[in-house]
């Protein structure tokens, strides 16, 4: 099973995306700041972060320097709002696989979909499109 | 037969037509498109004449000179010695009467210089103490020619010695005079090696800075970094330009301070100083300096009696011109201040609105999730709808937060305002007594404000829920006390909490909106606007606020209001 920690300081955005998660069948755990979040992630092995940017204490972007010291290729989503594509590419820089926005264009299912593209590639749907388009496949 | 006719007449004007066109946009190169084909049928003399003519009108278009070089090039190749020596004499003698620009002029010295190197150098070697009097009179003959190349001769085959640097420098001055600036630069760092007065080393700087081109004084900064140090005014009057040019700010306003340091009791010194205050758009010292000259002048006014009332008059206008620049840079500095305001409080909307929709829309679509994975979402409902309601309740809080600022049923009174501190405590009494925090009003008893009294204990309130937040963390002892002073007829208020105080990195960002070092999802605020709406509504009653960095036991803010009120009232 696939372990995901959510840092958010947000308990109103991470609980829903924890639930879900677990609909999904990952297991999830929430860190209400960047501090707690390294914490727990240097304890335990994580698959996929889900970072946000504006936080108490330390910024998202600290809080990435960190998880990559640790660890160049755990997966990281990061959160954010609208206008901070500056912010976002020079993240870019310092290493993430996506980011998702949040406010009005907030979609719970658009976030499971990412997440499920980033650790499971070849999930039951894909792998049934593969094989039934097997017909399709010119002959060698 | 008419029709053809009209058609051959159309076909002529429009060739000439083009024709007109094409002249007229070369005004210029029509001379060397003739000196060319004069050139091609082999009147040499003609072509040449042609092109003296063109180098009176290029002017500081120094870039067409390179046709001249070129055409000089073939013509002392193809013309005989005669030709030749008719064409130098034409152009030395236009040179002399003055008829080329000053930078054609250098153009002109560096390409025909070594033509008849016999002639040229021939009375050069002149004693040093005669060089002066040799210049000038050549100055009154008429004969500038002669000195360009005794200048040029000087720098490249005199002996550059610790004899020489008298010489030298004199002749530096002549070169910038005849703006021959990149021959001067050679000639200063021949001075340089003997002799690093504080005149010599202006001279490189100034030099450096009228050709745009600091390379020369790079390097002299690098082999002497102590030139910081050089305390006279002419080396850092130089070193502002250069630091203003290369964009350090550090040593720029150490310069800056030096000078003030140094040479605050001269008037002309401390007038350059403005200057470099409103060139640099640092406002307050530019007014402040502005008043320092003013009691200078009195005071040089009251030495020289009624000198000059003429001057007076000029100076005053001056005076008007010094004013009118401040206030367009202050109106400036304003607007983009405002404009970044505007761009920091729209950012921080997008963000506290975006949050709660944010958890509004993921509460309904894991609700909505759920029940197409038919789980039994009874028991969520209840749930979900009283975690939405609690999210508009949290718009409702952001929006209340600014009526202070955007409410237009402000109600205006004259009010003592001493009061309305004291008021402001004592209804936050209980909350302040649960938080452990004592607290103390000090000092005036009366100062009357005209204005909305509610608004100004808003300002009191958020400075106490500031305060108290930063306290809630604080081990031990936990106060707040203000003191209110009268001074020069402005209220001064010290607001101050004795918590961990302001970080230095902070400073700037804590009157912004939406600035907060605290949790978002407490119910007593910190969206960040507490100081922010401090800061406006201080602003309407055209009162200052900042904080003490001086202040060591804690936060420190300090708080001025002018005696009179709310200029919107």
């Amino acid at each position: 099973m696939h372990k995901i920690l959510i840092i958010e300081d947000e308990i109103n955005t991470a609980m829903p995306v924890k639930e879900a998660l677990e609909l999904c069948g990952y297991s999830a755990d929430i860190a209400r700041d960047g501090e707690a979040g390294l914490e727990l992630f240097r304890e335990k092995e994580y698959d996929l972060v889900l970072l946000d940017l504006k936080m108490p204490k330390m910024t998202g972007e600290e809080v990435l320097k960190k998880i990559r010291e640790k660890d160049p290729y755990v997966y990281v989503i990061v959160y954010t709002n609208y206008g901070e594509f500056t912010e976002i590419k020079s993240l870019t820089n310092v290493g993430i696989d996506g980011y998702i926005n949040k406010g009005p264009d907030a979609e719970l299912q658009e976030l499971l979909n990412m997440i499920q593209n980033k650790l499971n590639p070849l999930n039951d749907e894909m792998v049934k499109k593969l094989i039934d388009g097997i017909d399709d496949w010119p002959m060698v | 037969m008419e029709n053809k006719r009209q058609s051959i007449k159309s076909e002529v004007s429009d060739q000439t037509i083009e024709m007109i066109d094409v002249f007229k946009n070369l005004s210029v190169s029509s001379y060397m498109m003739f000196g060319e084909y004069l050139f091609l049928q082999g009147k040499f003399t003609d072509a040449a004449k042609i092109y003296v003519q063109f180098l009176t009108q290029i002017k500081d278009k120094v870039h067409h000179f390179k046709a001249f070089a070129d055409f000089w090039k073939k013509f002392s190749e193809h013309a005989d010695k005669d030709e030749v020596r008719k064409i130098y004499d034409e152009i030395v003698n236009r040179f002399n009467n003055d008829e080329f620009s000053a930078s054609v002029k250098r153009e002109i010295l560096f390409l025909l210089y070594n033509v008849f190197p016999d002639e040229t150098g021939k009375d050069f070697l002149i004693e040093h103490s005669r060089i002066s009097q040799w210049i000038r009179q050549k100055d009154k003959d008429k004969k500038t020619w002669d000195v360009y190349c005794m200048l040029l001769w000087q720098e490249k085959h005199a002996v550059h010695s610790r004899e020489s640097v008298q010489k030298d420098k004199y002749l530096v001055s002549v070169m910038e005079k005849y703006e021959l600036y990149a021959l001067a630069i050679k000639m200063i760092e021949h001075v340089l090696r003997y002799d690093k007065d504080e005149v010599a080393v202006r001279t490189l700087f100034r030099l450096c800075r009228k050709v745009n081109d600091y390379s020369k004084a790079d390097i002299y900064v690098a082999e002497h970094p102590d030139i910081e140090k050089r305390t006279g005014f002419n080396i850092q009057y130089e070193l502002v330009y250069y630091y203003l040019e290369k964009g350090d700010e550090t040593k720029l306003m150490r310069t800056l301070k030096n000078i003030k340091a140094n040479a605050e009791s001269s008037l002309p010194i401390s007038r350059t100083l403005q200057n470099f205050y409103v060139k640099i758009g640092m406002i307050d010292e530019a007014v402040a300096m502005r008043g320092h000259i003013s009691r200078l002048e009195q005071r040089a006014g009251r030495l020289g009696a009624d000198k000059k009332v003429k001057g007076l008059e000029e100076e005053r206008e001056t005076d008007d011109f010094f004013w009118d620049t401040i206030k367009d840079m202050v109106s400036e500095q304003e607007h983009n201040r405002q404009l970044i305001a505007i761009k920091e409080m729209l950012k921080g909307f997008s963000h506290e609105l975006g949050q709660p929709i944010t958890n509004i829309r993921y509460g309904i679509q894991l609700y909505q999730m759920k029940m197409e994975c038919g789980l039994d979402t009874r028991e969520n409902l209840s749930e979900l709808l009283n975690n939405i309601l609690g999210q508009t309740i949290r718009v409702k809080r952001l929006l209340t937060r600014f009526a202070p600022i955007v409410s237009s049923k402000s109600v205006n009174t004259q009010f003592n305002c001493i009061e309305h501190i004291k008021n402001a405590f004592s209804d936050m009494r209980a909350w302040l007594e649960s938080a452990g925090i004592k607290y103390k009003v000090e000092g005036i008893e009366s100062f009357i404000l005209y204005g909305d009294s509610v608004q100004f204990e808003q300002v009191i309130y958020n400075l106490i829920s500031n305060a108290v937040d930063e306290l809630k963390e604080k081990e031990g002892k936990r106060s707040i006390n203000v003191i209110c002073k009268e001074h020069e007829g402005n209220l001064v208020l010290h607001f101050r909490d004795n918590g961990k105080g302001v970080p230095e990195d902070n400073l700037n960002k804590i009157f912004t909106p939406f600035f907060s070092t605290k949790d978002k999802e407490r119910s007593d605020g910190g969206e960040g606007l507490g100081l922010y709406i401090v800061w406006n509504i201080l602003k309407m009653y055209k009162g200052k606020i900042r904080v003490n960095q001086a202040y060591k036991d804690g936060a420190e803010f300090l708080i001025q209001i002018p005696a009179g009120g709310n200029d919107n009232a």
